[in-house]
This record gives structure tokens, C-alpha cells and sequence, in this order.
């Protein structure tokens, strides 16, 4: 047992050392309070022993948290190939099918892990610590990397159930049944994919993406699709010709074209992350809130996050495309307005305005602030990530002035 | 059989192999040798499947690598590939690491556990079979990756200097004679890239010689006996096709110490 935690434990870096000061935690305590009561020579005071007990459980209740959330992200990051790249890459030279049991560990649970739920839960007990916290601590962070494995290797519907659910886990902890189910119905998710998940990763040849051909080829394809054509250089075979003109020296020449978000990833993340924060936002009680009905917080939190969005999404759209005229350009030619280019303001305007309308709606609903706080927010990036032009269509088509973008100078080769 | 088909390989503008065409009978044992940075690691990468050449292919078994998912994964059952620096899992023990390696090739369990153990008593490694891996020296874990491409029991093994990286004399001793019962079999094809031209002589059937990313020969001992146009030891030979003016080199820096 001793070297199934060295190995979960130490299999990644940090993870160890920051657990060993977690599990710390506890004695440091307990021997500081000893040290103090013995220098002040009040160690046996009732008085002292009573205000030091509420201290020792707030230590212990830290520790253990501390302790189940380490080995819950060890656990996930230790023996799954997503996470190391040498592993993976040695995997890719072997059968493995995804059906084998993984070499360097299982990345499913196994009995050693109930040990540790059991030890640590017993220990809780001790110090009046609901089981279940443990559960949460160790579970969150394990399926939360899980869920990421999964999206990586092309399972998004799943990935995104996990990210989701996971916040379910303490936002449903007040109900006695559902407060079970949903860690139980999450692994078995994770566990029922894990297998799909690791085949993806047999059957992908990782590779740096010089000489990956799924990458490189993805590259020229779309780069093909940009400029609306398809160089054929030998041979009649389709792959063969993405393959042949793939590399060097293509792959140095040839403009990167620029990434759309993937749509299932531009409405599905707004929505995780707002649950995620506004589930975690609940457990502050309400009257520790600025209050809707007292405060203009609310609204003053929707606009500044949205503005910050959406000047992050005009920073990534003129990036390289500057306007054709200038401010004092326009004041001088009367032009105020250059609609092929003031189109990508559209959608940062829309999304500050809905955040502002939606805080205002919600108020006067009386939603709990855990809410009014997030959802404008996350309404406000779901439409700067899905309202158009895309950032492909806008390279193409935008009235804009092409000038060294920030890709450009590092040298990375220009973005189309 | 290993095909290579018109191969050619670029590491940015710096061309490593190029146009090589090579055919490795089924039982062969092969050494493939060359000046360091020439493209040897690079070509038993290619055959590995690691690398995807930007011409050329390469055939396993009349299969070529990574045209079909079902090909691919077939052809991974046959054939081990044992880098230079091969990743080794830091807090498993050898045995385990071995047993799970076996378990991936689909080796039947009693015979696996016998033939872990058979190949850490081959490598002196009893004592430290089942300590973590990350606790060995250098030698030992080169040890286990040698023997986790040996307990495989694949019919091709592509080895990427199996002599280097620390190895011990009783090691490289043991390795030999392992090598040697290979070469006697006929149904497994070894491909090895070593720079010891000791070692080449009495194992392989035959030698591929690469020079700035060209195929200089391909030949056996005594073919590129006759091709050098030597007689002696391989070592001389090797020297005149490898590097032709590396005789003269070392007699102009040794006169010039005298001065």
C-alpha cells in the first residue's frame, strides 16, 4: 500500500510535496499549539484546551480536504497515457488496443483507492467530517481531468456530462439520495468511456506535429480550404497527395489558417463554466452577497467581466487586421462608420448589452445572486463565441488593413 | 520482410535520409551503421512507425505502416522497436513492467512469468527485479529495456543501439549470445543500429551503411569486404566506406601533437 501512494503520489510533480504539507497540516498544529501552551505555561488551562479544540478541527477538516483532493488529481493524472507524452508515444509503438491493462497503472479505480476513502473517512470521522466531503474532494478533481482526457480524444458529449455533473456534487449536497447517486453515476460515465478514450489514444500516432500526419495534413486540408483550392502533386491516391505536400518544405511555407471554435465547444463551455462558478458561488449565503436590491454590484460585475471578454475577442480579431481608416481618419472624411470592418464590434456591443439586460431581468426576478452574478457573464461569452464573423471568415473577407499581427512577429508565420 | 520504398526524411531544412530503398529478408539480422547524425536512428524510427516520412513508405509483412487502422495495429503485434532512450515507468518494478509489457503482446501467463524471470537472471537483475525502476543505475535500465523488447517475443525487433547507454560487460555479453541464437532462427528479423563494428562482425547476416543521409551499401561482411576493396577485420572495412578521409584526419592530428 505504502508504494501504491508513492506511485500515485510522486508519479507527477508537485503533487507529492504539496500533499505532504497538506498532510502536515494536522500535527503542525497540534505541535504549535503545544508550543505555544508550554512557552506561556497554559497548557493544562481549560480555558486554552477549549479555544484551541475549534481550531483543531478547522486544521484536521483543511488537511483531509487538502489530502483527498491531492490523491484525487494523482489519481488522475498518474497512470492515464493523456498525460504523459513518452508514455503515450511508447503505447503508440505497442498493440495496445485500449482493452490491455495499461502498463504503467490503471487509470479506473481499483481496491487500493478504497483503502484510501475508507482511511481518510475514518479519519474525518474523528474529527466530525462528513463522508461525503471527502468523496467530493477526491471524486472533483478526478473526474474534472477525466472529462478533459475524454474531450481531447473526441468524446465531447461525455466529457461535457462530467464537466457539468461534477459541480452537481456539491451543489446537490444537500439532498440526502441525489447527494450519492451523482458521484456514483459520473464514474461509471468515466469508467464506461475510459476504454473508447484510451483506444483513441492507441490508434492516434502521437507525434510532434512536424511529423504527425493527422496534425500537419489537417493544417494543408484547411489551409487547401482557405484559399479554395487543392494542390495535387503525385500519385491518385487522396491521402497520399495531403500527405506528399504536408511537409517540408510546405509546412514552413504554407499560412496557417485560423482556428474556428468548434461550435459544440462555443455553447457548451459558456454553459460548464457558468454552472461551475455559479455552483460554487452557492455556498456563500446570500446576505454575504452585495445584495440586487441595495447595491449596483451585480451590475457593475456583468459589465466589467463581459467588457473584458469582448475586448478580449476585438484584440483577437484585429490582431493583424487593422482598421482602414483611422479615428481621425473618419472624423475627417465624415466616414463614422466602415461596416466591413465595424462588424466585428457587433458582437462584443451585443454581448455587453445582454449582460447588462439579463443582470437587470434576473434582479427583478429575484434570482439568487449566485446566479445573477454568473449567468449574464456566460451569456455574454456565449455570444462572442458563437455570434459571427468567425474568425475565419473575417480574415478573409474583413475591410481591413493587413499589418504584422502578434503570430507575425514571434515569427509563427501569418494567420489566415 | 521490412520494405523501406524511396524514403526521405527532413528535420526542418536538414535533409537526414534520402531515397533509401532497402529490402530485410524474414530472419535477418541486420546492423545498420553510419557516422553519428547520418540517419540511422531516423531510419529504424521510420520502419517503427514513429516517424511519418514525408516520401516513401515502408512495408511490413506487405503491409504498409499506418495505411489502415486494422494494418497498423497488426502490424505493432509483430513488430518491437527499442529506442535509444526508451520510456521506462519510474515506480513500477522491472518485473512488473515486464510482465505488463508481455501481457500487451499477448504472451500466454505461465510462459511470461518464466521468461521475466529467465531474462532477469540473464541480465543479473534477480536482486533488483522488484525494486522501482527509477532506484537502477543507467546500465540496469538499460537492462530492462533491452529485456522488455525481448519478452515481447516479436518476429521483428528493431533495436536502436542495444550495446550503448551504460550496458556492462556481462550485460553486452549476455546481449551477444541472445542476439546470436536470434540470428540462427528463422523466423525473427532483427534490425540494429550500432556504431561497434566488433559486435556487427559476428552477428549480422548483413550491413546497411548510411552516409549523409545515403544508402552507401548494403551489403554482406564480405560483400563490402569486396566493395572496400579490404581484406581485414569489418572495423577496416567500415572505416574506408564510412568515413573514407578519418584515417588520414587522425594521422595529421597526431603528427601535429608531435609538433
Amino acid at each position: 500500500m505504502i508504494r501504491w501512494l508513492k506511485r500515485v503520489f510522486f508519479a507527477r510533480p508537485l503533487i507529492g510535496p504539496v500533499s505532504l504539507v497538506c498532510l502536515a497540516a494536522l500535527p503542525g498544529f497540534w505541535f504549535v499549539k503545544w508550543l505555544f501552551g508550554y512557552t506561556a505555561g497554559v497548557l493544562n488551562s481549560p480555558y486554552y484546551i477549549e479555544q484551541m479544540a475549534g481550531f483543531g478541527y478547522a486544521a484536521a477538516h483543511i488537511s483531509l480536504c487538502g489530502i483527498s483532493i491531492m490523491y484525487g488529481l494523482a489519481r488522475a493524472l498518474a497512470f492515464h497515457p493523456c498525460f504523459d507524452t513518452e508514455y503515450r508515444t511508447w503505447l503508440a509503438r505497442t498493440p495496445f488496443s485500449g482493452r490491455q491493462p495499461l502498463p504503467a497503472g490503471p487509470a479506473h479505480l481499483v481496491w487500493q483507492d478504497a483503502v484510501v476513502i475508507i482511511a481518510l473517512t475514518a479519519f474525518g470521522l474523528v474529527y466530525s467530517m462528513s463522508p461525503y466531503r471527502i468523496v467530493v474532494c477526491m471524486f472533483a478533481p478526478y473526474l474534472f481531468f477525466h472529462a478533459g482526457t475524454l474531450h481531447v480524444t473526441d468524446n465531447k458529449g461525455a466529457s461535457y456530462v462530467l464537466y457539468c455533473g461534477v459541480p452537481c456534487m456539491w451543489y446537490f449536497s444537500g439532498h440526502e439520495i441525489l447527494r450519492w447517486c451523482i458521484p456514483t453515476l459520473l464514474y461509471l460515465l468515466a469508467f464506461i468511456q475510459l476504454p473508447r478514450c484510451l483506444r483513441f489514444i492507441a490508434e492516434y500516432n502521437a507525434q510532434p506535429a512536424e511529423a504527425s500526419p493527422p496534425a500537419v495534413s489537417e493544417v494543408i486540408r484547411q489551409t487547401n480550404e482557405a484559399l479554395g483550392n487543392r494542390t495535387t502533386v503525385r500519385g491518385t491516391d487522396a491521402g497520399e497527395n495531403d500527405l506528399a505536400i504536408s511537409f517540408w518544405p510546405y509546412n514552413r511555407l504554407a499560412p496557417i489558417a485560423a482556428h474556428d471554435f468548434p461550435r459544440i465547444d462555443a455553447i457548451l463551455i459558456p454553459i460548464a463554466l457558468t454552472w461551475w462558478v455559479a455552483s460554487s458561488l452557492s455556498f456563500i449565503p446570500e446576505d454575504e452577497f452585495l445584495l440586487p436590491k441595495t447595491s449596483i454590484a451585480p451590475w457593475i460585475a456583468s459589465f466589467v467581466i463581459s467588457l473584458v471578454l469582448s475586448l478580449g475577442r476585438l484584440l483577437k480579431y484585429m490582431s493583424g487586421c487593422s482598421s482602414p481608416i483611422n479615428l481621425f481618419g473618419r472624423v475627417a472624411t465624415l466616414r463614422w462608420i466602415v461596416p466591413g470592418f465595424d462588424r466585428i464590434v457587433i458582437a462584443p456591443l451585443l454581448a455587453l448589452g445582454s449582460a447588462v439586460l439579463a443582470t437587470t431581468v434576473m434582479a427583478a426576478c429575484g434570482v439568487s445572486p449566485a446566479f445573477l452574478y454568473t449567468v449574464p457573464p456566460g451569456i455574454a461569452l456565449l455570444l462572442l463565441l458563437n455570434l459571427g464573423p468567425s474568425l475565419h471568415v473575417w480574415r478573409l473577407t474583413g475591410a481591413h488593413r493587413l499589418v504584422p499581427g502578434m503570430a507575425s512577429k514571434a515569427g509563427i508565420g501569418t494567420e489566415i | 520482410m521490412i520494405k523501406v520504398v524511396d524514403l526521405v526524411q527532413h528535420y526542418g531544412v536538414r535533409p537526414v535520409l534520402r531515397d533509401i530503398n532497402i529490402e530485410i529478408a524474414e530472419g535477418e539480422v541486420v546492423a545498420l551503421m553510419g557516422p553519428n547524425g547520418m540517419g540511422k536512428s531516423t531510419l529504424l524510427a521510420a520502419m517503427a512507425g514513429v516517424l511519418w516520412p514525408q516520401k516513401g513508405y515502408i512495408e511490413i509483412d506487405g503491409k504498409r505502416r499506418r495505411q489502415t487502422v486494422d494494418d497498423e495495429l497488426a502490424i505493432r503485434k509483430k513488430v518491437v522497436y527499442l529506442p535509444d532512450h526508451p520510456w521506462l515507468p519510474k515506480f513500477n518494478t522491472a518485473r512488473e513492467f515486464l510482465l505488463s509489457v508481455g501481457r500487451l503482446y499477448s504472451i500466454e501467463p505461465t510462459r511470461l512469468m518464466e521468461h521475466v524471470q529467465r531474462l532477469l537472471t540473464l541480465f543479473d537483475l534477480d536482486a533488483n527485479g522488484d525494486q522501482a525502476i527509477d532506484g537502477l543505475s543507467n546500465g540496469q535500465k538499460k537492462k530492462v529495456a533491452i529485456a522488455s523488447a525481448l519478452v515481447t517475443e516479436a518476429p521483428i525487433m528493431l533495436l536502436d543501439e542495444p550495446f550503448s547507454g551504460g550496458l556492462d560487460p556481462a550485460g553486452m555479453f549476455a546481449l551477444k549470445a541472445v542476439m546470436k541464437q536470434l540470428r540462427d532462427r528463422s523466423d525473427v528479423t532483427v534490425v540494429m543500429a550500432t556504431p561497434v563494428p566488433e559486435i556487427v562482425e559476428g552477428l549480422a547476416d548483413r550491413v546497411i551503411i548510411l552516409r549523409n543521409g545515403e544508402l552507401v551499401a548494403f551489403d554482406t561482411p564480405d560483400g563490402l569486404r569486396k566493395l572496400a576493396n579490404v581484406t581485414g577485420p569489418l572495423e577496416e572495412v567500415l572505416e574506408h566506406l564510412i568515413d573514407p578521409k578519418g584515417a588520414e584526419n587522425i594521422s595529421q592530428y597526431l603528427e601535429s601533437r608531435k609538433k
